[in-house]
């Protein structure tokens, strides 16, 4: 995993804050003589790009989980559905707890809080950059990308519309609204429920809530 | 396209040119007929009322002089009325009396000669009084100043008459232009945004399948027809402006973006031209996604959804005919209640033998970006395009 050859870990980071992601870079840069950071950006399209289609995809990428456009959770769960190599790990200024849920669904190897980055940043990066978690709660590289895998075979058994209905449940509106914004009866909508539930073998529109979650599936 | 917009620009020019031609060709007309007006009473006048003294030929010489210059006023205004100005109190040095005609001529020529330029009414007014007063003077006669005094206001009257008269002319030629020239941003805006990125669209599918070799299967074929149906409507449109002359606003109900007042319905709308876009790449055979995140619905008024759905069509169209299908593309598009953020990352092609690029990209929403206080900005190098755009709401 340590892509340079020689024992270095290639690093990237994609902040919102340009200048502090610079401050972080060159932070990162002296932690280490192993570590090499590649690149970093403000752009969450740009880190997708470089991460999935660049000559230059890092082994390990830094994500902060408030970016401008999409957040960060989205960002690695983009990246883990096509890839397995890269480690990534997820930092935030705000308590851990609020984004913990949401780094290890979307396959994370772990979430730091920024106060903590000198104390817990450099060892988290070198496991990452190995695939490894920073603990047990979350998984490896490997596992998580094979979890979004099969999040990808459920995600091509549902059709858009049963998407957009799952989509609007998560977002908190009601059948009925559901109903007036599709332009259908709300026993159209009960049957589209029906049809995913049956897709998804569960029994309750709030587990295939937590699948979609998951996996991402919306 | 090149033929079509070069001919569009010279229509819209001429019709421009003849919007501000025609008030001065009503203008000259006007003052032709006024004064071939004054030339007929002076005729009248001369033959049937007058009583001639015993210096008939003096006094027939110098009527038809008048006419005469009546005549040249008529056929060149601005010479004419310098003849009648310098010559209009003649018959009162000639001791055949100021002509009623050539006072009111006179007034005339001062107004034409102000309206022609400040100065020309000024200098033409000077002249006159002078005349009045050589003309009350001579013989020995008493000066009546309070007369000279309302003699030059009567003619700088005129002259300042012409001059508001021209003033008011400039202004709502300037306003007619600025009419024009907003009508032809909003059909070049309308031709560019939807007209040529369809065309750019379908160019580039034939290429791509005659790239592979395949030929079009029924699904290709009606995908292409809807297109270029929906380019034929555009351009039914953008004539049916031009012909008609409507002030209507064109870029905002053809582009099947119809603005839906409704929050959720601008979502809708937002997600509806991504998947457009998106289905198009996929067939042009691009690896890539767009990621749409929306929050809490995202408030947005009028003005900035039409302004970002320009943007993010503009932006999809840009990836269609610059980037590389093989490098791929990223396009995150973030909606809070606070802000709209977009990014897009792609491959240049380094080939733009479809589309050269014009100032007509993402870069003209710049200005109406950073004037709602948000951002927008390009980096472009050999291997990479990014576009962010931060836009508060």
């Amino acid at each position: 995993m340590t892509g340079m050859g020689n024992g270095t870990i290639g690093i990237a980071l994609v902040d919102n804050d340009i200048w502090s992601a610079r401050m972080l870079s060159q932070w990162i840069e002296q932690a280490s003589v192993d570590f090499r950071m590649r690149w970093c950006t403000h752009s969450s399209a740009d880190a997708l790009h470089r991460c999935l289609f660049g000559r230059n995809a890092p082994d390990v990428l830094i994500v902060d989980m408030a970016l401008n456009d999409i957040s960060g959770d989205v960002v690695c769960k983009r990246i883990r559905r096509r890839n397995d190599d890269i480690g990534l790990l997820c930092i935030t200024a705000y308590p851990t707890e609020r984004y913990e849920r949401d780094a290890i669904e979307a396959g994370a190897q772990g979430l730091l809080s920024k106060e903590c980055l000198v104390k817990e940043l450099p060892a988290a990066i070198v496991r990452a950059a190995r695939g490894l978690p920073m603990d047990d709660r979350f998984l490896d590289a490997a596992a998580a990308h094979e979890m979004m895998q099969r999040g990808e075979a459920m995600r091509s058994m549902l059709s858009d519309r049963e998407r957009d209905v799952l989509r609007r449940y998560m977002r908190g509106d009601a059948t009925a609204q559901i109903a007036v914004a599709l332009r259908v009866s709300p026993n159209t909508v009960f049957t589209y429920i029906h049809r995913i539930l049956r897709k998804l073998h569960v029994s309750t529109r709030n587990e295939a809530m937590a699948i979609c979650r998951k996996y991402d599936l919306v | 396209m090149q033929k079509i917009r070069s001919g569009m620009t010279a229509c819209l020019r001429s019709a421009d040119r003849g919007a501000v031609k025609s008030y001065d060709d009503v203008l000259v007309l006007v003052v032709r007929v006024l004064f071939i007006g004054m030339l007929i009473v002076l005729v009248v006048d001369e033959c049937a009322f007058r009583t001639v003294g015993s210096d008939t030929v003096r006094h027939v010489v110098f009527s038809i002089g008048e006419a005469a210059v009546l005549l040249l006023a008529a056929w060149k205004p601005a010479a004419g009325s310098w003849l009648i100005v310098v010559c209009g109190q003649a018959g009162g040095l000639l001791s055949f009396g100021a002509s009623l005609v050539l006072l009111f001529a006179c007034l005339l020529g001062v107004a034409v000669l102000g309206f022609r330029a400040v100065a020309q009414g000024c200098l033409a007014t000077v002249i006159c009084v002078c005349e009045y007063i050589m003309v009350n003077s001579t013989g020995g006669k008493p000066l009546v100043l309070v007369n000279v005094a309302l003699y030059a206001m009567t003619v700088f009257v005129c002259a300042l008459a012409g001059a508001l008269l021209c003033r008011s002319l400039r202004d709502l030629t300037a306003a007619q232009r600025q009419a024009v020239s907003r009508k032809r941003e909003r059909l070049a805006l309308t031709l560019h945004n939807e007209t040529c990125n369809d065309v750019v669209y379908i160019i580039r599918r034939i290429d791509e399948i005659r790239g592979d070799s395949q030929s079009m299967d029924d699904h290709d074929m009606a995908e292409l027809r809807s297109v270029l149906e929906n380019v034929l409507r555009q351009t039914r449109s953008v004539v049916s402006i031009m012909a008609n002359d409507a002030d209507d606003d064109t870029a905002g109900g053809r582009n099947g973006v119809v603005a839906d007042r409704a929050v959720r319905g601008r979502e809708r709308q937002l997600r509806s031209i991504a998947t457009k876009y998106e289905e198009r790449l996929r067939r042009l055979g691009f690896e890539g996604e767009t990621i749409i995140d929306i929050q809490d619905g995202g408030v947005m008024t009028d003005d900035d959804y039409a302004l970002i759905s320009a943007m993010l069509s503009e932006l999809f169209s840009d990836i269609v005919k610059h980037a590389d299908a093989e490098g791929g593309y990223f396009v995150t598009i973030g909606l809070t209640s606070a802000r709209f953020s977009l990014s897009a990352c792609d491959k240049p092609s380094g080939k733009d033998s479809v589309a050269v690029p014009t100032r007509m990209g993402l870069q003209r929403y710049a200005d109406q970006v950073e004037s709602r206080g948000g951002t927008i900005g390009i980096r472009s190098s050999q291997d990479r395009w990014i576009a962010d755009i931060d836009l508060p709401l």
